[in-house]
């Protein structure tokens, strides 16, 4: 029934003409052509003749900014900072015998007695550990001065 | 991507020969107006602004990578630049409600009846009366003939944004001519 249907109401269909949707396309191509060609042609608008030399003038002497590069690189940075808590964390736990005492309340008195002991009898390393806190610190500085400028 | 053109006088201003950018204005100097013409809507914010564009891109020309087009990467300062000046914060869009109207007429013949200033003075009538933002994706499409991707990144807008706002722009812009062109035959006549 359904189906009957259906095939009355095809029947019904008028058909285009054979070249009604190259036409149609022809139609709509030609439009967008000519809408492409009157913009392209009148659709900008021009400078004042003194643009250019207007521009140059205000470049007169100028040169591009060159971008600021850090001298450390973050791949550097962060070996740094990972040497540095390494050498701290040696520093911290690290008994008197040489062996590692991790309980946190041995690390307080770790932290006064090597603190003490690094002013006032401290070995080479631990200098050179200093040394290179304070570079890192100076580093770091004048990079964040370094990137605001 | 970069024309090998740009790309010698890029190097060359990097180089430090200034007067080298002066090939760069001259090729894109209308270009970057006209987009801050469409926004801006006044010559004199719009010179004013194509000037800093090209200011920021001397000075910042060390930051142009070379992954896309120079004229994309212009086009993208200036873009943003006049939106900036014109503090227009949201994107406007046109309205639905407008009454299409098939031409009958075969593509504008009315048009190359008239004189050639005429015709600029309509064309630019016709795309100053669409939003903006739309007026900016029309000239980009048709007259610099950027593609929908380079669109989508000069303007930061969704490519479905910019393939509606573009049909849309396209329709309206064939009515805004159809309407002026009858209108001024008829005075003319």
């Amino acid at each position: 029934m359904e189906e009957n249907k259906k095939e009355i109401l095809k029947k019904g269909l008028m058909k285009t003409d054979t070249d009604f949707t190259s036409n149609l396309m022809d139609k709509i191509n030609s439009e967008e052509t000519a809408l492409s060609n009157v913009l392209s042609k009148h659709g900008s608008v021009s400078t004042s003749p003194d643009f250019t030399a207007q521009l140059m003038g205000q470049l007169e002497g100028k040169s591009p900014a060159i971008p600021y590069t850090p001298v450390i690189s973050k791949r550097t940075w962060i070996g740094i900072a990972a040497m540095f808590i390494g050498l701290i964390s040696l520093t911290l736990f690290s008994g008197t015998d040489g062996s590692l005492d991790l309980p946190i309340e041995d690390s307080f008195q770790n932290i006064k007695n090597g603190l003490g002991s690094f002013f006032s009898n401290g070995s080479t390393w631990q200098y050179v550990m200093l040394g290179i806190f304070v570079l890192s610190i100076g580093l770091f500085v004048e990079q964040k001065v370094g990137e605001k400028v | 991507m970069v024309d090998i053109d740009d790309k010698i006088y890029i190097q060359q201003v990097l180089g430090g020969e200034t007067s080298s950018f002066t090939h760069l204005v001259n090729k894109y100097k209308d270009m970057v107006f006209t987009v801050c013409f469409r926004i801006t809507r006044q010559r004199e914010d719009a010179e004013d602004v194509a000037q800093v564009v090209f200011l920021k891109a001397f000075k910042n020309l060390h930051a142009f990578k070379g992954t896309s087009k120079f004229s994309t990467w212009l086009y993208t300062i200036a873009y943003r630049s006049a939106i900036s000046k014109s503090q227009i914060k949201k994107i406007k869009t046109v309205d639905d409600d407008f009454h299409i109207e098939i031409a009958t007429d075969e593509s504008f013949p009315q048009l190359e009846e008239l004189k050639d200033q005429e015709q600029q003075l309509y064309v630019q009538k016709a795309i100053e009366s669409l939003p903006e933002i739309d007026g900016v994706i029309i000239t980009l499409f048709y007259i610099d003939e950027s593609s929908i991707q380079e669109i989508v990144e000069i303007t930061g807008l969704s490519e479905a944004n910019v393939k509606i706002k573009l049909h849309r722009s396209r329709k309206q812009l064939k009515i805004n001519l159809e309407r002026m062109l009858h209108h001024e035959l008829k005075s003319i006549i």
